[in-house]
């Protein structure tokens, strides 16, 4: 199995090329370009409890998401992968005793050998109702993730604050906080901030130089209505 | 104030390093990740009925994040689209802005808005441009896609949803392309007609023309 | 017409300058900014939708404005709507697009819109645009744009990523593989083989779509009276 990133600038995608017997899983819907050779599969994968989410394969009711496979059985063939948005892309090098945690909408795809752990995360009291979806994956094996934007590495050594739209991925030796930016809360609020996370501890910490929710918002304002 | 520019030309975003006490102005919304320990208050742009306007009629929120460092600390500011960062020094004149393409200033900058008409709810930036002030004052400006510099001495008509920023030298009225049928099919958005001499600074991509373009590709 | 990219690379858009009376094809509302004095005509060259019959797709339009040069000549800068890069082809005979793609034209290109669908259904398909004629077509492409040339090998694309073909390929639209649930929608996908060249964007534009859906202001249901 190999895994590349091709274009590595602003509009990155991944090529993966799979011998006889080899798999490879991804975020349903992102196979840009296929031989032929390969089968493609869909699968469903669930997990969490109740609640609705998005950025993951399809959005439904209940926690579920859809996972493509692709396996080589003859001949040796190649899946192009592309993620929804523009942006950079890091392929990860999972091992068994840590996991990486992943925003679901960062998650691109990973070798066979990972096991994928979906986390809901909320805030009690929230007005928005929003809650984060975290993705653990654990295992050996590539993990390609996928930015929104420049993809930043921080070696964090102590802690830093982070707006939840910047965050890609972490390692198992940071834990956050859900919170605040500063102030109080009504002061937040009209800042313009909603969810930060303030992480802290040690260990490689992935960010994005933009935020899928604030794209969204500016973007959704122009769009027409939508049925309830 | 120490400020560095990441990420140009597709992905621009900001790092400022501030000392003791000193704070820095930005978009709301726009941190992407700091330091603990910075300070966040909320200010107003403009006039507070001009700022309520802006919030109600364009769409922008209309209060700015103030940022205060007690102590050392960075801060990393991002816009929402895509795009490119430029930093500029503020002249005599200052600059006129479009509402989306203000990132950050040194916090002493004086901001005003003004109201476009009734025209500028259609051109997708809000019905107010800010015009910035401060001479020697530090602004950075997002352009959503790559960002142009043009010389301007006599005319030039922009589509609203491309500009960035221009200096005062500049004055502008709506046009129309011309003719009844190209206003109202010709899916162009607000045009702008530039006149004086000055620099302009416009932007290669127009969010409600990507809006336009997703359209037919939505769910219902 | 005197054509160069302002600004290359991701979100490069395109500078046209036009000699006086020259014409030339935009996709409408590609307008970024100009020097007065150019003419604008919108019509819907090509015909509408030849092969729907009747039915209509939801927001499908095939507007262009034909920009002429006044007295002096002058220039235009026409941007897509899509944060991407853009594609100029030096026509001589035919080529295949994705309607969407398209952006500028010289007038002695004719442009033919068609849509194509799943097994002849109205439901999944692609909207192709027919290209013919000599001189500069000018495409845009969300995400990166990849050249493939095709040496009697198959190749499947999604159907959201295929930005044009030679029609020397051959082609045809099929699902994309076996689907275990049926809660999955299809993804639709285009097969081309033979010899030829193909060109493919990097990211597609119906994911983004489906993507960007939550953010949009719910419609006030009215109560029942």
């Amino acid at each position: 199995m190999q895994v590349r990133v091709l274009d590595p600038g602003a509009f990155a995608h991944a090529r993966v090329r799979l011998e006889p017997g080899e798999s490879f899983v991804s975020e349903a819907g992102a196979m840009f370009r296929m031989d032929p050779v390969l089968d493609l599969d869909v699968t469903v994968r669930t997990g969490g409890r109740g609640g609705v989410w998005t950025g993951l394969g399809r959005m439904l009711g209940g926690d579920s998401f859809f996972l493509s496979t692709y396996t080589a059985t003859t001949a040796p063939g190649e899946v192009s992968l592309a993620p929804v948005l523009p942006g950079e892309l890091r392929v990860l090098d999972g091992t068994s005793a840590d996991a990486w945690t992943c925003t679901g909408g960062s998650f691109l795809g990973c070798g066979p050998e990972i096991v994928l752990e979906p986390r809901f995360q909320g805030l009690k009291g929230l007005v928005s109702g929003e809650r984060l979806f975290f993705l653990e994956a654990r295992g050996p094996g590539p993990l390609i993730v996928a930015a929104f934007g420049a993809l930043r590495a921080v070696e964090l050594q102590g802690e830093l604050t982070v707006d939840t739209g910047h965050l890609v991925a972490f390692e198992s030796g940071i834990s956050y906080r859900i919170g605040k930016a500063g102030g109080s809360w009504v002061q937040s609020f009209l800042g313009g901030e909603r969810l930060v996370l303030h992480l802290e501890g040690r260990g490689r910490l992935l960010l994005q130089s933009h935020a899928p929710p604030a794209f969204g918002r500016a973007l959704g304002r122009l769009l027409p209505p939508r049925e309830g | 104030m120490e400020t560095r520019l990441h990420g140009n030309p597709d992905y621009g975003h900001l790092e400022v390093r501030l000392e003791a006490g000193e704070a820095v102005l930005a978009e709301s919304g726009a941190m992407a990740w700091m330091d603990s320990g910075l300070e966040l208050r909320a200010r107003m742009a403009g006039g507070f009925l001009r700022a309520l306007g802006r919030r109600f009629l364009g769409g922008e929120s209309f209060f700015l994040a103030e940022y205060r460092a007690p102590a050392a600390a960075t801060i990393h500011l991002a816009p929402s689209l895509p795009g490119s960062l430029r930093e500029a020094v503020l002249g005599a004149e200052g600059i006129w802005v479009a509402p989306g393409a203000f990132l950050a200033a040194e916090p002493e900058i004086e901001l005003r808005t003004r109201f476009l008409g009734w025209r500028g709810l259609f051109s997708g930036t809000g019905p107010f441009f800010l015009r910035l002030q401060g001479p020697g004052r530090r602004v950075v400006l997002a352009s959503y896609g790559a960002l142009v510099e043009e010389a301007v001495d006599g005319e030039r008509i922009v589509d609203t949803g491309h500009l960035v920023a221009w200096e005062p030298g500049l004055d502008f009225r709506v046009t129309t392309p011309g003719g009844w049928k190209p206003t109202l099919f010709s899916g162009e958005g607000l045009l702008l007609r530039f006149r004086g001499r000055g620099r302009l600074w416009l932007q290669t991509r127009n969010l409600p023309a990507t809006a336009a373009w997703l359209g037919p590709l939505l769910p219902a | 017409m005197h054509a160069e990219l302002e600004a290359r690379g991701s979100f490069s858009a395109l500078r046209l300058r036009l000699a006086p009376g020259e014409e030339v094809v935009a996709d409408s509302g590609a307008l970024a900014w100009q020097d007065p004095g150019l003419r604008c005509n919108t019509s819907t060259r090509g015909g509408l939708f030849r092969g729907l019959g009747r039915k209509v797709l939801a927001g499908e339009s095939f507007f262009q404005n034909t920009w002429s040069g006044g007295e002096g000549g002058g220039e235009l800068v026409l941007a897509p709507g899509t944060p991407g890069e853009i594609l100029r082809l030096d026509l001589d005979g035919e080529i295949l697009a994705e309607k969407g793609a398209f952006l500028a034209a010289a007038t002695t290109i004719e442009l033919d819109p068609a849509w194509s669908g799943l097994r002849g259904l109205f439901s999944e398909g692609i909207f192709v645009l027919r290209c013919r004629g000599t001189g500069p077509l000018f495409l845009h492409a969300w995400g990166a744009l990849e050249e493939l040339v095709l040496q009697d090998e198959e190749t499947i694309v999604d159907n959201g990523q295929v930005v044009a073909w030679e029609p020397s390929l051959e082609w045809r639209l099929s699902h994309g593989g076996r689907i275990r649930n049926f809660l999955f929608s299809d993804q639709i996908v285009l097969r081309f083989s033979g010899r030829g060249r193909l060109w493919t964007q990097s990211r597609n534009p119906r994911s983004l779509a489906n993507w960007v859906h939550p953010f949009r202001r719910v419609r006030r249901r009215r109560s029942d009276s």
